[in-house]
C-alpha cells in the first residue's frame, strides 16, 4: 500500500511539473494516468536484465506525443525522475544502481529531443504546405475572380472603362469601342473628356472632379458624345472610385449605358407632338409657342410679323388629281417656305388643309416682310415637278406687322386670317397687308354671317313690304316681301348688308324660306281678312335658294299651311337662274307655274342679247331695274340711250305677253314716262314706303291705298 | 470593403502575424513563422499568463465540448477555430462519440488549409472559408448543409473570436444570426479577452494587436453576458476561464483573474 502511494504522490508530482507549460489536451486525471503509464514504463526499464533504456526512450518520445513538448517539461520530468524514481524503485525492493538511473535519464531526454524534433520539424512542414495551399486556392480564386471580371468586362453591353484619375482610358472594352463608333486603340490613351460635346463638358468634369476629390462616391449623368461620323450618341455614365490597398484613390471606373435610342425616341415624341406629321413644318402648338415668345417685350419698340398663307385653287388639285398628288404639293411648298423661312430666322407652321402661317419674329419692319412674302409667293408659283404632273401653284397672304405690345397671339392670327381672305376675294395670288378699317368692315361681315343662324332661331329677322303700284290707275296689285335683320349689336339692318353673306354660306336656303313662310302666312291673313282687295305678295328667291333641290316641296308645304291661294303668291327668280348649263330652262319653273304661282323674272334686260330665249318661259311678268331708269326722273329730257334702252325692254317684255313691274321708281315723272313707255306697275318711293303686314292690311281697308 | 464580391479571395500575407498562428505558438505549437513568434513573445513579454491563459481557453473549449457531449450533443460548429495543434474539437468529440461531426470556419486562409490538411479522410468533420459576419455564408455552406442539421440542437464555439469583432461590427446581432438558426437544446460556447481587471496589461496587447490582421476589442463581463442574453447560462455562467466547470480543484489559480478571460456556455431553450 505504501508502493502504491508512493507512485501516486510521484505521479501527481510529475503532473504538477509538466502542467501549465505548454496546452495538454487531457484532463489532469487522464494526464495522470498517462503519467502513471509512464512511471511503469520507467520502473520496468530499470529493473530490466539485461538492462535496456528503450522504454524510457518511449516515455520521452510519449510526453511529446502529449504535447508536453516545452524544455521546462522536459526539465520537471528528468528532475522528478532522478530524484524520485530511485526512491520509488527501492521501496518496490529494486536496487537501484547509480549507472542505471544516468543511462534511464538520458534515454528519456534522447527520446525527448528526437520526439520534438521530430514533431517540430513536421509541424513546420504542415504549416508550410498549408500556406502553400492556401496560396494556391488564393491565386485560383484570382485566376477565376479575374476571369469573371474579363468576362464581365468583354461580354458586357455596357461600355467599360478602366480610367486614371487624371481622366486617361487606361483600358476600354469591345463596347465602349460600338457606342463610341471608335476602335478600342483610338479610346486607349485618349480621355474621358474625348466622349462628350462641348456643352456636357462642364457637368462631367464637375463630377469627375468630386469623385477624384472623394467628395463624392459616384457619379451618374447623361451627355453627349458627336462622333467623328456625325453620329450622335447619347450616353449615361457612371463614374465610381477604385482605392489602393492603403484606401487612397486608385483609378476610376465609368461605365457608359447607351441611350441613344431613348433619347431620340423621347426627341421624336416631343417633335411629333410640336410639328405636322405630313410636312413636318411646326404644328399650332409649336407655333403658339413660338409666337408667345416674340410677342414677349424684351426690348422697346420690339415688332412681329406673322403672314397667313393659303395655296389658290389646292381644293381642284386634290379633286381632280387626287389626295396624295395634293400631299405631294402640300409638301413640296412647306419645303421650300421651311428653306426660306430658316434662313431668315421665320418659323413656318402648317395650319392644316392647304393653310401655313409665317411668323417673322423680331420683324425688322414692314419692307423687308414684304420682301420675305414675295420671295415666298415667288418660290411657290415655281412650277411643281410631281412623278407624273408638272403643277404651277400658287398662294395668297394675308400680312400682319406691328408692335408686340399692341397684339396678341389670337389678334395676330385672327387678322392675318382676315386679310388673307380680303388676299382671296381680291384675286388671289397676291399678298394684302392688314389694313385696320376693311378689317374691322370684314369682322362685321363675319360676324354677321356667323350669327345669323342663331338670329333666325331668337326671331332678329322680320319682313316688311313695299306696296307695287299700278301705273293707270294707282291701284295696289301687290306688295313685295323685304327681309330685315334688327340686330342687337348693330342695330337694323337692310338685306343688302347680310343677304350676300347668307348667299355665300348657305344660310339662304334657311332664311329665304323662312321669309316665303312670313310672307304667305301675311298674305293669307290678307286674303282672309280683305277677300278680293288683299294684295299678292312678292317673294324674291336668290339663285341659290332658288336650284335648292327642296324648294318646290317647300313652297307647295308653306302654301298648304299658311292657306296662301297659289295665285296670290308670286315667286321673283333671277334671269341668271331660269336656265341649266345647257342653257336649258330648269324644270323647277314649270312644276311652280303649273300650281298656279305667279313667277317674275328678276333684273330683265342685264344679258339684252338673250332676251329671245325667255319665249315660251310660263312667267307672267319681269322685273326691270338699274340705273338707265334713274334718269327718268329727271325733269328736262332724259338720256335719250337710256329712254331708248328702257323702251326697249317694256316693248320686248310686252312682245312676250310679259307684265313689266319697274323698281325703284321715285317720282311722278318717272312714273309717267314709264307709263307711256308701256310699264304696267311700279315699286319704290313713288309707289309707298315700305311698311309692316299689319299696316298693308290697315292701308287696304281704310282705303288709303287704292284697290286693285 | 463592404462592396467587395465575395468571389474575390481573401490574400495571403505572411507578411502579418496572424492570430491564429500566434494562439498556435502560444499553446506550445511549431505552426507558426518567426513574424507571428515576434509579435507573440512580444505580447509574453508584456502579459506573462498569456501562454497560460491561452491553455486554459482551450481546456474550456475542451471542458464544453465534452460537457455538450456528455449531454447528447452530436455536431458541432467551431467558428474562428484558427490552427491549433492539440486538442481540436473533433478530437475531443470523436474520442467518446465517434459520430460526432464537427465543421470549422475561419477567415484565415492558412488556417483553413492546415485544418483541411487535419482533415483529410475524416467524413464526419470538414471546414469552411469564411468570416463570422457572413452567418448566412457559414450556415448555408456545403459542408454545413452535409454535416449539420439545425432542427437538432448543436454546439456553436466562438472561443476567443469576438474580442477580434469590433462594435461597429454589432457583435450581438451577429450572434442573433446564429442563435435563430439554432433548434431549441443547443449551445453557445464564447470565451472572451477582458481588460476588466488589468486594464493596463490588456491595453498592451490591444496595442500590438492593433496591426496585426486581427486587432482587438476587449469587453467587460456584463458585455459579454448581453451578448449571450439570448441564452440560459450555463452553471456557473459568465466567469474566469479556469473556473468554469474545473476538471480538478487544481486546475484553479489561485486568482482566476489573471487569465483576463471570461468563458460562458450558453444554452438556448
Amino acid at each position: 500500500m505504501a508502493e502504491q502511494r508512493d507512485r501516486h504522490e510521484f505521479v501527481r508530482q510529475w503532473a504538477h511539473a509538466v502542467l501549465g507549460h505548454t496546452y495538454v489536451p487531457r484532463a489532469r486525471p487522464e494526464l495522470q494516468e498517462f503519467l502513471d503509464e509512464c512511471t511503469g514504463q520507467l520502473l520496468a526499464s530499470l529493473r530490466s536484465e539485461p538492462f535496456s533504456t528503450g522504454p524510457a526512450t518511449e516515455v520521452g518520445a510519449r510526453l511529446v506525443e502529449a504535447h508536453l513538448v516545452d524544455g521546462r517539461a522536459l526539465e520537471g520530468t528528468l528532475d522528478l525522475v532522478a530524484t524520485g524514481l530511485p526512491e520509488l524503485a527501492e521501496h518496490a525492493g529494486d536496487e537501484v544502481s547509480w549507472s542505471r538511473m544516468i543511462a534511464l535519464v538520458g534515454a528519456i531526454a534522447r527520446g525527448f529531443t528526437a520526439g520534438l524534433r521530430e514533431r517540430t520539424l513536421s509541424e513546420q512542414e504542415v504549416i508550410k504546405q498549408a500556406v502553400l495551399q492556401a496560396r494556391d486556392t488564393a491565386e485560383e480564386a484570382l485566376r477565376a475572380s479575374e476571369a469573371r471580371f474579363r468576362a464581365v468586362f468583354t461580354s458586357s453591353a455596357l461600355g467599360i472603362a478602366i480610367v486614371a484619375l487624371d481622366g486617361t482610358i487606361e483600358d476600354a472594352n469591345q463596347a465602349m469601342a460600338r457606342i463610341f463608333h471608335a476602335s478600342r486603340e483610338e479610346l486607349v490613351g485618349s480621355t474621358v473628356f474625348d466622349l462628350a460635346d462641348e456643352a456636357w463638358l462642364q457637368d462631367l468634369r464637375e463630377a469627375e472632379g468630386m469623385l477624384v476629390a472623394e467628395v463624392e462616391e459616384h457619379f451618374r449623368l447623361d451627355t453627349r458624345f458627336s462622333a467623328r461620323d456625325e453620329s450622335v450618341v447619347w450616353t449615361e455614365v457612371s463614374g465610381s472610385l477604385v482605392r489602393d490597398a492603403h484606401g487612397r484613390p486608385e483609378y476610376q471606373v465609368l461605365l457608359y449605358a447607351d441611350i441613344t435610342d431613348r433619347r431620340m425616341l423621347q426627341e421624336q415624341l416631343h417633335r411629333q407632338a410640336v410639328h405636322d406629321p405630313l410636312t413636318g413644318l411646326a404644328n399650332r402648338t409649336l407655333l403658339t409657342s413660338r409666337m408667345d415668345a416674340a410677342l414677349v417685350p424684351t426690348e422697346p419698340g420690339r415688332r412681329i410679323a406673322l403672314c397667313y398663307l393659303d395655296l389658290d385653287g389646292f381644293k381642284t388639285i386634290n379633286d381632280s388629281l387626287g389626295h396624295p398628288v395634293g400631299d405631294e404639293l402640300l409638301r413640296a411648298v412647306a419645303h421650300r417656305l421651311q428653306r426660306i423661312t430658316a434662313e431668315e430666322g421665320a418659323l413656318a407652321a402648317r395650319m392644316g388643309g392647304d393653310e401655313f402661317v409665317v411668323l417673322v419674329p423680331d420683324s425688322p419692319g414692314v419692307r423687308s416682310v414684304l420682301d420675305l412674302v414675295e420671295r415666298l409667293l415667288h418660290e411657290i408659283t415655281r412650277p411643281v415637278r410631281l412623278s407624273a404632273h408638272e403643277l404651277n401653284a400658287s398662294a395668297s397672304a394675308g400680312i400682319v406687322e406691328r408692335a408686340v405690345t399692341d397684339t396678341d397671339s389670337e389678334e395676330l392670327l385672327s387678322d392675318a386670317d382676315l386679310t388673307l381672305y380680303r388676299a382671296k376675294t381680291e384675286g388671289k395670288a397676291q399678298w394684302v397687308l392688314f389694313d385696320p378699317e376693311r378689317s374691322a368692315a370684314a369682322k362685321r361681315r363675319f360676324k354677321l354671317s356667323a350669327t345669323l343662324p342663331a338670329a333666325l332661331d331668337n326671331d332678329e329677322f322680320f319682313v316688311e313690304y313695299r306696296p307695287i303700284a299700278r301705273l293707270d290707275d294707282s291701284g295696289l296689285v301687290a306688295v313685295q316681301s323685304r327681309v330685315r335683320w334688327d340686330h342687337p349689336e348693330f342695330g337694323e339692318l337692310g338685306a343688302a348688308s347680310f343677304l350676300e353673306l347668307a348667299e355665300e354660306t348657305g344660310a339662304i336656303t334657311r332664311l329665304g324660306n323662312w321669309v316665303l313662310r312670313q310672307a304667305c302666312a301675311h298674305a293669307a291673313h290678307w286674303v282672309r281678312t280683305l277677300g278680293a282687295a288683299a294684295p299678292a305678295v312678292g317673294v324674291n328667291l336668290s339663285p341659290r335658294h332658288f336650284l335648292d333641290p327642296e324648294l318646290v316641296a317647300e313652297v307647295q308645304r308653306t302654301l298648304a299651311e299658311t292657306g296662301l291661294p297659289a295665285d296670290r303668291l308670286r315667286l321673283g327668280v333671277p334671269e341668271s337662274a331660269l336656265f341649266d348649263e345647257q342653257g336649258d330652262p330648269v324644270d323647277t319653273l314649270d312644276i311652280l307655274a303649273e300650281s298656279g304661282i305667279g313667277l317674275v323674272v328678276r333684273d330683265f334686260g342685264s344679258d339684252y342679247t338673250r332676251l329671245a330665249r325667255l319665249r315660251g318661259l310660263p312667267v307672267q311678268g319681269v322685273e326691270i331695274a338699274g340705273k338707265y331708269l334713274d334718269s327718268l326722273a329727271a325733269s328736262t329730257e332724259p338720256d335719250p340711250l337710256d329712254e331708248h334702252l328702257v323702251h326697249s325692254l317694256v316693248s320686248s317684255a310686252r312682245l312676250l305677253d310679259l307684265t313689266v313691274v319697274a323698281a325703284g321708281v321715285r317720282t311722278e315723272e318717272q312714273a309717267g314716262r314709264l307709263c307711256k313707255m308701256g310699264a304696267h306697275a311700279v315699286r319704290g318711293d313713288h309707289a309707298g314706303p315700305a311698311v309692316s303686314a299689319m299696316e298693308i292690311g290697315m292701308m287696304v281697308s281704310d282705303g288709303s291705298c287704292p284697290a286693285p | 470593403m463592404e462592396d467587395r464580391p465575395n468571389w474575390l479571395p481573401k490574400d495571403v500575407d505572411l507578411e502579418k502575424p496572424s492570430a491564429a498562428r500566434c494562439y498556435d505558438y502560444y499553446l506550445g505549437g511549431a505552426h507558426n513563422f518567426a513574424v507571428d513568434r515576434e509579435l507573440a513573445r512580444q505580447v509574453v513579454a508584456m502579459v506573462p499568463q498569456t501562454k497560460a491563459l491561452a491553455q486554459d481557453n482551450r481546456a474550456f473549449l475542451r471542458r464544453a465540448v465534452r460537457y455538450c457531449v456528455d449531454r447528447g450533443i452530436r455536431q458541432f460548429l467551431d467558428i474562428g477555430s484558427g490552427i491549433p495543434t492539440a486538442g481540436n474539437v473533433h478530437e475531443v468529440a470523436q474520442e467518446i462519440a465517434p459520430e460526432a461531426r464537427v465543421v470549422y470556419v475561419d477567415n484565415e486562409p492558412v488556417a483553413v488549409a492546415h485544418s483541411r490538411s487535419i482533415l483529410d479522410g475524416n467524413e464526419y468533420a470538414d471546414v469552411v472559408q469564411a468570416d463570422l459576419v457572413d452567418a448566412a455564408e457559414i450556415l448555408d455552406s456545403p459542408q454545413a448543409k452535409q454535416l449539420l442539421n439545425f432542427d437538432e440542437p448543436i454546439a456553436v464555439l466562438m472561443v476567443a473570436l469576438f474580442h477580434f469583432v469590433p462594435d461597429s461590427a454589432q457583435p450581438k446581432r451577429i450572434i442573433g444570426q446564429y442563435s435563430e438558426r439554432m433548434a431549441p437544446g443547443s449551445y453557445l460556447g464564447l470565451s472572451h479577452l477582458t481588460q476588466d481587471d488589468f486594464p493596463e496589461d490588456a491595453q498592451g496587447a490591444i496595442d500590438l494587436y492593433a496591426n496585426s490582421s486581427n486587432p482587438m476589442t476587449m469587453r467587460s463581463r456584463a458585455e459579454v453576458t448581453d451578448l449571450l442574453s439570448d441564452f440560459e447560462l450555463v452553471d456557473p455562467g459568465v466567469v474566469y476561464l479556469p473556473e468554469w466547470r474545473p476538471d480538478s480543484p487544481e486546475d484553479v489559480w489561485e486568482q482566476p483573474e489573471l487569465s483576463m478571460g471570461y468563458a460562458a456556455l450558453g444554452h438556448k431553450v
